[in-house]
């Protein structure tokens, strides 16, 4: 189809711009052929106006708004489940890196006292066993770990516990077992 | 025609855009903008299948399957940078397409080429549910003889010529649709136009009074 055939179409439907809609008119002007047949496919495409704008049923739209409302629900499950997910992920990602953070502070210079005290009797928190032994732990000159306080101890359970985290650290020089609190002992696990 | 306003509505949702309403829906899960979109458009794009199928029956579920696929694959395959209901109608318009290619399917004749009409075997098989095109329908004569001839149009040109109707698509948006050229597009619309006067004359001269 030529440009020419679709040119009336494009004028009665208002598809021209302006430069071309001017040339159009000029034409029509000058054909009376032309005219005719514009004027003819105003008519027939006014007659389309009468087309009725027809309703869907009601029951039809209501079963449609329930498939909008069931796939809302759906997509609303969908990101619950993504939500949790994702606060599992991280409560997990932060759990594991305080547990790494825990022990890399075990194995550094200022971890000593949480080394040591962690070992203490469990379920006892480190302020907890703090306060009980009132020990105070100390690095000398030569990096030894000096523990002072422990002679205020009294529970057998406590000075058993305390002796087997005392055997767990490399004494300096020799000492015997019953000055076990007493001896000076090295930091094993220092990253030195 | 805007359907009357549902009561749950909020009167803000009036001044929104489709698209507005769209990523509410989507993103909201507001039911109520979908409803919203639902309103402003359904009884468009329940004429066009109409008018293109003519019946009460199959327009029903063809406009169920549009809604459903609308429903189902807005969050895949629609595109928020493009007009929500120019998506719609491209669903609405392959689905009644399918529905009209399988009430002919079955037909086996070679199609002829007719040059007058420019329109083949197939395209002017008439559907089976034309001529129950006014059923249930209370519409004046002259309404439903317009809409007896346009279902007497081939398929290509009844196509345009609803979509160009109903939803005043540009013709470059029709050619898209339609996967056609701008040209073709509107040819279409111009031989639909000459054929639809063509039925009126031809009814016109059947009349007892005609001179």
């Amino acid at each position: 189809m030529s440009r020419e055939d679709t040119n009336s179409i494009k004028y009665i439907l208002e598809e021209m711009d302006p430069a071309e809609k001017v040339e159009f008119e000029r034409m029509m002007a000058s054909n009376p052929d032309l005219r005719i047949e514009v004027e003819s496919m105003r008519r027939m495409n006014g007659k389309l106006d009468n087309l009725p704008d027809l309703d869907p049923p009601k029951h039809l739209t209501d079963s449609i708004l329930s498939v909008a409302a069931d796939q809302a629900n759906r997509r609303q499950s969908f990101k619950s489940g993504y939500f949790l997910s994702a606060a599992v992920v991280i409560l997990g990602l932060t759990t594991g890196s305080l547990i790494l953070q825990g022990t890399f502070d075990e194995n550094s210079d200022s971890g000593i006292e949480a080394a040591t005290f962690s070992s203490f009797g469990s379920g006892m928190s480190q302020n907890e066993v703090t306060r009980t032994l009132n020990i105070q732990p100390w690095v000398d000159r030569q990096d030894v770990l000096r523990l002072n306080g422990f002679e205020s101890l009294s529970s057998p359970k406590l000075i058993n516990e305390a002796g087997n985290t005392m055997n767990k650290l490399r004494p300096v020089g020799k000492y015997p077992a019953s000055e076990l609190f007493g001896r000076p002992v090295q930091l094993t696990g220092n990253n030195r | 025609m805007r359907l009357n306003k549902s009561k749950n509505i909020p009167d803000s949702y009036d001044q929104m855009k489709d698209r507005e309403l769209v990523a509410l829906y989507r993103e909201n899960e507001d039911q109520l903008a979908f409803k919203e979109l639902m309103n402003r458009h359904q009884a468009k794009v329940y004429s066009y299948i109409f008018s293109m199928v003519h019946n009460r029956e199959v327009t029903n579920d063809v406009f169920q399957e549009t809604f459903t696929k609308v429903i189902t694959k807005m969050d895949d395959t629609y595109n928020e940078q493009g007009k929500w209901i120019a998506w719609v109608m491209r669903i609405a318009h392959n689905a009644t397409i399918d529905h009209i290619r399988k009430q002919k399917r079955f037909v086996d004749v070679k199609g002829s080429y007719d040059d007058d009409s420019k329109t083949d075997f197939y395209d002017r098989l008439p559907d089976e549910d034309a001529v129950a095109q006014d059923e249930k329908l209370e519409l004046d004569e002259s309404t439903s003889e317009l809409l007896r001839h346009i279902s007497d149009l081939p398929e290509e040109q009844r196509t345009v010529v609803m979509l160009r109707h109903y939803y005043e698509m540009p013709f470059k948006e029709i050619a898209d649709l339609t996967d056609v050229s701008i040209n073709t597009a509107l040819g279409r619309m111009r031989y639909a136009l000459i054929n639809l006067r063509k039925m009126f004359d031809e009814e016109l001269e059947k009349q007892p009074n005609s001179v």
